[in-house]
Order: structure tokens, then sequence, then C-alpha cells
């Protein structure tokens, strides 16, 4: 309530002299600082697992194992950051997720924006019915659908191949949706006119439609490269060579073998993380232009 | 420099004569460890320079979780490895798609399996023995001068090393401790009192009896002074949280790691015991998959499975891991005797395999009859029902998935 | 039967066939690797699995023999399966909306924040972005009951330690905690920019309507809100569904006392730890069914409520 009235006053409740005014002023800059605070604590607990980590993985054991705990650690041991990498091929983990998320993205922005274009700017038979059944794939926990495809990557020929863990991750029913939603948006006036200019559909794709949904592309392209980073049991599953675990199962096994050595997990976790943190920064403004006009609609 | 050179040439045609004779390559998934791997693989080393035809590829597969996953969807898909570490209850699961090594060992090799090693499955040996423990008592001898050896003993200890040191209200440390997903250890209780799970033709369960639910109301009140988790009992004995637990002797390495860290010592004793010494053999086996492999790489399968028995390879094994020997032969040989006799942590562990060192159960419904075992087991020691109430309670479901 | 009227047009048989040139790589794709292994756990799950079956001197692997609704029929047995159930149940009923809740709520705050919104943006992210392998690690030790912060912190309000991964009542509230962390900033970001991507003249009529601040929340933001609101929620109900792989590390296991088993882990359990394929994919069938009933629902419910801003 107490909110609801001071909101209100600022615009309403107006005509009330100069005092009233400075009154107005100050209760704006008080709101200012709520928001202030309120964004701080979010952002606090949001980070402080984070920081956590990366506290944790300059200690040793004793002073990780110490209560009530330090937050800085004395000294600070970089050398487990050293240890961590030299414990695992953390480099052909690191070479693997990044060869895989990036193959993926490519295939996928290409796949997907095809076939979003055609749900979204295109009239033909079963469309409906093809764009529901997609959509009905979203809801099926991918678990269920493990074994069979196993033994489909066997039968192809792609268990312990980069082909296993590349090809079936290129085309997401998610991406589809979030492009189809994008591509509509984009006036019909531009295919006319380029269809009156003799352009095909495939060029009018790739040279009006991409250029003016970089941010969906973006969108898109990050969602993946964060999916294909992050996925584990698949990569678990279709693979038992060490050359080809990516960074979250090298970090599995990584956990298996170290047991309880938290500040050297701490400090694997901390680098699985860095890759995905930059790219994020970089990505983040293309990225919400492409979440805010890809609203279900 | 000719000479050099000479030298260079020579080698290398010897090395690529070696490889184009490497015809015959078996694959082995193993959930070895960094603690454990190494003397697997100067075994192997040794196995095949001694064997130059042979090519043995050791797989690391993770935990035995990652391994049992990976394994089945291997024979799944028709194309397991030549040879894999796997549990009882794991063979059962594909138990025809195995090799009968009866016809694959030599007789004198199978006769020199520890016949409390020896396991059959409907009646055929399709596994050797390989990785195996046996659960003893691990202790502080700062807390615990004598070892108990008695239920009694260990009871009335366990309860009163339960204390709250700073009076905060809080227990601190516990006398032992105790792991839900770990039922064996009531197992071995239970064969300590005679009792068993099921009667001996398979017929009848006969674990809620008079011996089985003594055994329950002692696990039951342990359970009052144990600190009960299901994560592994290593962890919060470094931190000074229990005084001592019964673990395999698997687990020594990283208790007396987790002591070292805790800075106190620690020792091994036998299981307490009651009308007898059991105590439960724990550990994988080896199998040769049929499914999938050429008579030649069973062949080879076989030989090196042999080459594991050997009493020198199961004694080094051993030794490196702090696993059992697995045969006779390898128990009684020179090394083995010498180590023990230097280390006396290692003899507590031979005595208590002599003694009474018992195997899983072979039923093939066992996979699931542990799984009921595990749930009844943590209601027991959560004191969520009473050892009666468990005992008739998991009796009526051991009965249905026997009578299936 | 009627021919439709656009069928007599070749022009639009032409396009049909242009259309399925773009779907096909797509359709190849998904075909493969999601309907045909769909499809095959609906057999499956009339089906019992042997992993290898000597028939007639022949080693089958992954031999299948009908049992119609047995696999079924045991889901109904199973003790577990109900718990699972109810679990997973309690867990996304209480997940989806505190999360959707907080994620608004946050949307909003941040809205109005404007400096540092860069930065805002990257620390709600962050949680999202990161691998479930190593979130479910840090908590862990987050968790610890006599070394984990959160403990640490509770104890300055007086909040005696908890065992959080070790008590059955704690187990749901913990994985809860954890995926409303991991989630809500995720959330937050996409209705922030439906947030603001509404008009300016929308608030501009509310306030000659004389209505502002909270009120124009409520009437303005909220309702042009629907959409995104809708998708956040959609997409937070069938993940939540789905959680399973924090459980897993987090505990080793289902919990104590199984108090963390959801539907997914109880799946997993069958087909990879119990060799049941059969019980798993009748499971999953069911699961399934649940998804897609709620989905059908929500979508009719909301399709009479969503405001569209064209």
């Amino acid at each position: 309530m107490g909110v609801r009235y001071i909101v209100g006053a600022m615009v309403v409740n107006r005509p009330h002299g100069v005092l009233a005014v400075d009154a107005i002023r100050v209760r704006r800059a008080g709101w200012q600082l709520l928001v202030y605070a309120v964004l701080l604590a979010v952002a606090a607990v949001m980070v402080l697992p984070f920081l956590w980590m990366v506290s944790t993985s300059l200690k040793t054991l004793i002073e990780a194992l110490r209560f009530p705990p330090t937050w800085i650690p004395e000294p600070a041991r970089w050398e487990n950051y050293l240890a961590a990498w030299n414990a695992a091929p953390f480099g052909r983990y690191f070479f693997n997720s990044f060869f895989i998320a990036i193959a993926t993205t490519i295939g996928e922005v290409t796949i997907t924006a095809l076939a979003g274009y055609a749900f979204a700017k295109m009239n033909f038979l079963g469309k409906n019915v093809l764009f529901m059944l997609l959509l009905g794939t979203l809801m099926i926990p991918g678990q269920m659908l493990l074994v069979p495809n196993f033994i489909t990557i066997k039968r192809l020929g792609w268990y312990n191949t980069y082909w296993a863990l590349i090809i079936p991750w290129i085309a997401s029913v998610f991406s589809i949706f979030l492009l189809r939603q994008f591509f509509r948006t984009i006036p019909d006036e531009f295919w006319d006119s380029a269809r009156i200019d003799g352009c095909s559909r495939l060029r009018y794709l790739a040279q009006v439609v991409a250029p003016l949904s970089r941010p969906a592309l973006a969108t898109v392209a990050l969602f993946n490269f964060v999916g294909s980073w992050n996925a584990f049991l698949w990569v678990l599953v279709m693979t038992d060579k060490v050359e080809l675990r990516t960074v979250p199962v090298g970090l599995r096994y990584f956990m298996m073998e170290m047991g309880t050595d938290y500040p050297l997990l701490m400090a694997a976790a901390t680098m699985a993380i860095v890759p995905i943190l930059i790219l994020f920064f970089f990505a983040q403004r293309q990225f919400i232009q492409g979440i805010a006009r890809t609203g279900l609609k | 420099m000719r000479k050099k050179f000479l030298l260079i040439v020579l080698l290398s045609t010897l090395l690529v004569g070696a490889t184009a004779m490497a015809q015959v390559t078996i694959t082995f998934w193993h959930a070895m460890g960094k603690a454990h791997a190494p003397a697997l693989e100067k075994l192997t080393q040794d196995f095949m320079a001694k064997n130059p035809g042979i090519k043995v590829e050791l797989i690391y597969q993770g935990g035995y979780g990652a391994l049992s996953q990976k394994l089945i969807a291997a024979v799944a898909a028709g194309e397991p490895p030549t040879i894999a570490q796997q549990y009882e209850n794991w063979t059962t699961q594909w138990l025809d798609g195995l090799v009968d090594l009866g016809r694959y060992l030599p007789p004198e090799v199978i006769a020199d399996i520890h016949p409390r090693h020896l396991q059959l499955f409907e009646g055929r040996l399709v596994t050797v023995p390989f990785n195996k423990s046996i659960l003893v008592l691990y202790y502080r001898p700062d807390l615990v001068p004598v070892p108990p050896t008695t239920w009694e003993e260990f009871l009335s200890l366990a309860c009163a090393l339960t204390v709250d040191l700073d009076g905060d209200g809080k227990i601190d440390r516990w006398g032992t401790g105790l792991r839900p997903p770990n039922p064996e250890i009531f197992l071995a209780f239970l064969a300590q009192n005679e009792g068993s799970i099921l009667s001996d033709d398979w017929t009848q369960v006969t674990i809620n009896d008079t011996k089985g639910l003594e055994t329950a109301e002692f696990v039951a009140k342990l359970a009052k002074c144990a600190l009960v988790q299901g994560g592994y009992l290593s962890d919060p004995f470094g931190l000074g949280q229990i005084a001592m637990f019964v673990d395999t002797s698997a687990g020594y390495p990283y208790n007396l790691d987790a002591a070292k860290r805790g800075g106190f010592p620690m020792a091994v004793a036998p299981v307490p015991c009651r009308k007898t010494c059991a105590s439960m053999i724990q550990g994988t086996n080896l199998a040769i998959f049929a499914m999938n492999q050429t008579e030649e790489q069973i062949q080879a399968a076989a030989k090196y499975i042999a080459f594991l028995l050997e009493p020198e390879n199961t004694a080094y094994w051993a030794k490196e891991t702090g696993y059992l020997p697995v045969t006779i032969s390898g128990f009684e040989s020179a090394s083995w005797q010498a180590f023990i006799a230097e280390r006396p942590e290692q003899r507590v562990m031979t005595e208590q395999f002599m003694v009474g060192g018992f195997g899983q159960l072979l039923h093939p419904n066992y996979w699931d009859m542990r799984e009921a075992l595990i749930t009844y087991y943590e209601l027991l020691l959560r004191e969520e029902k009473a050892p009666k109430a468990v005992l008739d309670e998991l009796a009526a479901e051991l009965q249905a998935l026997i009578s299936k | 039967m009627r021919i439709p009227h656009e069928w007599r047009r070749r022009s639009f048989w032409v396009e049909t066939a242009q259309a399925y040139l773009f779907l096909l790589p797509a359709l190849l794709v998904i075909g493969v690797f999601t309907f045909y292994p769909f499809v095959n756990a609906f057999v499956l799950s009339t089906q019992r699995v042997s992993l290898v079956k000597m028939v007639d001197g022949q080693r089958i692997p992954f031999y299948r023999e009908p049992v119609g609704m047995a696999n079924f029929q045991a889901l109904l047995r199973d003790r577990d399966f109900g718990r699972a159930l109810v679990q997973t149940s309690v867990y996304v009923g209480i997940t989806v909306p505190v999360t959707l809740i907080l994620a608004l709520a946050l949307a909003t705050f941040l809205n109005k924040g404007l400096r540092l919104r860069p930065f805002f943006r990257l620390a709600a992210f962050l949680p999202y972005i990161t691998p479930v392998v190593a979130i479910s690690l840090v908590w862990q030790w987050i968790y610890h009951t006599d070394y984990g912060l959160l403990n640490y912190f509770l104890g300055f309000l007086g909040v005696r330690p908890i065992n959080w991964l070790n008590d059955p009542r704690w187990t749901l509230p913990a994985v809860i905690i954890l995926n409303v962390w991991r989630y809500v900033g995720y959330q937050a970001i996409i209705l922030l920019a439906g947030m603001q991507s509404i008009d300016k003249e929308y608030y501009d009529a509310a306030t000659v309507d004389g209505a502002s601040g909270l009120r124009a929340w409520w009437h303005v933001t909220v309702p042009l809100l629907t959409p995104q609101i809708f998708f956040v929620f959609i997409i937070g109900l069938i993940g939540s569904f789905k959680v399973f792989e924090e459980i897993m590390i987090l505990f080793q296991g289902p919990g104590p006392l199984k108090s963390g088993l959801t539907m997914v882990y109880y799946i997993f359990n069958q087909g990879f730890e119990r060799f049941k394929f059969g019980q798993a994919a009748a499971a999953s069938v069911i699961l399934f069914a649940i998804i897609f009933a709620l989905s059908l629902f929500q979508l009719t419910v909301t399709q009479r409520r969503v405001h569209y801003e064209r």
C-alpha cells in the first residue's frame, strides 16, 4: 500500500504547491534508492555463489573447510588452477566444446532459419499440423529418447565421432519457433517488391530477411551455444573416448577423480564457465533485442 | 653416426614387424580411477609385452554408475566391449550375452580361484573375480583403544562415543556411521546371526525370521548412535564426526587419507561378531562378451584374464590397490605373505576374508531385491518404521519378486 | 468434403514443394532423432525388453516381446512411481509460480533502475548460462551442513544449521531454491524485454485516465505482457517437469528416503539403472501425457486472456 501511495502521488496528486513538489522529489529519490537497493540485493544473491566458487578455488583445502568461512583467501593459491588444468586434459575438453558448439551453432542457425522462414512466410499444405507437431516435441523428456537414439547413432556408425555430437543438435524446435515469431514481424511488402525484381526466396532470405533479423539469429545462436556448451548426458552416452569429452563431461569425471578436493573442483568449475561468460557479455545487446521481438503472439 | 642409423633402421623394422603381428585387439571397459588404474595399466603392459600378437585397449568409463550405463547401451546395441568389469546383478541382466569361461580358461586356472570368490550363474562360470574387497571395521585408536569384538561391545562403545562436544545441544561426533545405499553391512550382520535373505532353495523368504529380527533390532539400536547419511563415510570420518565404521577394504586409501587430513590415527579390525564372524565380499568381476567378437578376440581375452589370475599378478594387483588376491595361489604367494607380514591392516583384511567372506546372492532378480533392501534399510536406519514392520513389509515384497 | 479453395491454384503446390525443401534438413534431423525415438518409446511401453536373449542359438540384443498393458499396471503398483508423481507435482507447483512472480518483480525493478542495467542483466543471467554440472557442484558445497555458505548466513538470523542434503524434509526445498535461483534471472530478462517493447502511449493514456504507478502496472503492463508471461510460464512448466540432473549430482542419488525422486529420475532409474526399459517407457508416456494435457489446458485458458498488442 505504501509503495502504491508514493508512486501514485508522483503524478496524480500534483496541484498542492511547492512544498508538495519537494516532497515528491524526495519520494522519487527514495523510490530510486529502493529500486537500486533491491537490484543490488538480487544481484548479490545471483553472484554470491560464483564469488564463493572463485574464492574457494583459490584456497587450500584446510582453509576451505574453515568455519566461519573466509572470503579472501590468504594467500590466494593461483596454482590451484594450474593443478586443475594439468590434472586432466582440459585443453582437449575446451577444444572439443568450442568445436562442437561452433559447428552446431552454424548448422542450427542455417537450418532453423530456413524452417522458420517457411513457417512464417510461406503457405503450404499441412503447415499448421506440422507446426503443432513440432511444438509438441518440446514436451518430450529427452531421457525418453536416449536408448533408441543410442541405437540409431550406433547404426549410423557415428558412435565415438563428432557427428554424434553435432548432427542431432543442429535443428531445435525452439529455435524454429523463435525465428518464426521474429520473421513474422517483417512486412510482406518487402517480399512482394523483391519478387518483382526476380529475387528467389532463398536469396531474399539470405540478403533481406537475415540482415533484418540479426538480433533473433544472435539469440538462437547464443541459446544453441549455451545449450551445446552445457550438454552432459548425451555426450556421456554417445562417446567413450577421452579425446571426445567436452567440458561438462570432463568436469564430471574430474569430480569423481578428485572426490572432496573442493578447491581444485571449484577451480575447474570456474574455468568451465569463463568462455560462456565472455560470449554472453559481448552478445547480450543483440540477444535482448532478439528476445524482445519474439514473445509469443 | 652410421651405427646409430643402422640401429634405428633395425629398431623400426622390429617395431613395424611387431605392429603387423598385433592383429587381435580387445577392449576392456573398466571403472578403475586414478588410485587403481596404474596397476592395471602396468599389468596390461606386461601382458602385451609377453603376447605381442594381442593389443588390449583399456577404456576408463568413470565410476560404476557411468560404466553400467555405458554397458547397458552397448549391449542393447549389440556392440559390447570384449571384457568388462561388472557386479553380479549386472551380469544376470546380460547372462545370455556372455562367454562360458569354463570352455576357455584352463581347468587349473579355474580350480585356483579361491572358493569364497567362486560364483556360478545358472551353474555356469561366466565371470572371474577381479577387484574384490571385504567389509572390515575402521576405527580411531585415540578414541577406541580396544576395538569391539561383539555386537554388544560395538553398540555400547558406539553410544558412549556419541557426544555433543561443544554443548550446543547438537551431536558433533557419532560412535559410528551407516549408509542407507549400502545394505551389505546389514547382510553381513544377518549372516553373522546365521540368518539369510532366502532359504537355500530360493523358495522362501527368511529375512523376517527370529534371526533377521534380532539383526534388525541390533542395527536399529546402532543407528541411534550413528551418523546416517548417503555419501561415503570417509568425508565425515576425516572431519572427526565418526569414531569407527564398517566399510570395504577398498576404501582403505581414502579412509587413511581422510584420517591424515583430520590429523588423527586410524586402524583396522575385523567386523564385530555374533554367532559367526561373517563379512561380505564386495567389488566386481570380469566377463567376456560373446556378442560382436571374433573367436580370436575371445581367446585373446581369455588369455588376458588367465594372465591377471596368475599368482604374482593377482598379488601385485592386491598390493598396489588394496583389493584382495583372488586365487588360492595368490593368497599363498611369497610376495603376498611378505606383504601382509609387514602390514597389519592388510593382514586383518585377509584374515577377515578367510574366516567369513561371502558373496552376493546370485538370484536372477537380485537387482530388484537389493533395491527393496535399500528402501527398507533406509526406513530402518532413519527410524521411520519399527524393525518388525520393516522386515515384514520387505519380506512381502521379496516374496513377490522370487515368485515372478 | 469440399476441396479447399487454394488447392486449385498451381502456385499453392509450387509453394508447398518449395516450403518442404526449406524444411527438409530440419525435418530430417528432428524426424530421426526426435519423432522416430518418440514413437519407438510408445511401442516400447507395451513391451518387455531383455538386453540380450538367446533365441535358437542366436544372441539377439535388445530383445522385445509384447506384454500389453503390463508395464502400466506395474507402474500403478509401484509406490516409487506414486512418490515420483507426487514429488514432481509439489516441485512444479511451487517452483513455477514462485519463479514467475519473482521474475516479474525483478523485471519491474530492472525496468526502473536504468543505470547499470547491463551489469544487473549479466548477474541475473549468470546462473542460467552455467553448466548444471558446475552449478550443482557449487551448491553441494553451499548446502554443506557444517561448512556451507547458506547455513552460515542463516546463522546470522538465528536459524540452527539445516541438514539440507541429508534430511528428507529439506530435499525438495533445496532443489526448489537452486532452480528458482537458476531460472529467475532468465525469465526476468524475457519479461523485461517484453516490458520495454510496450509502447509509451499506453502509459500516457493510462495517466490521462488517472491510473499510474502500481495501478498502471497492473492494468497496462501485466495485460500487455501476457504473451511473454505465457511463454515464460509454459517453458518453465515443461522444464520443471524434467528436473533430474541437479538432483542426481546434488544428492548422488534420489535423496534421503527417495525424497528427491522425480518423474524423470524414476525414468532414468528404471531404464538406465534397473534395465526395465518397458516400464521406463511407460512412465515417460505418462509424463508426456501430463505435460501435454497441462499445456493444452494452459493454451485454452490463456487463449481467451492473452492481450495482443496489435
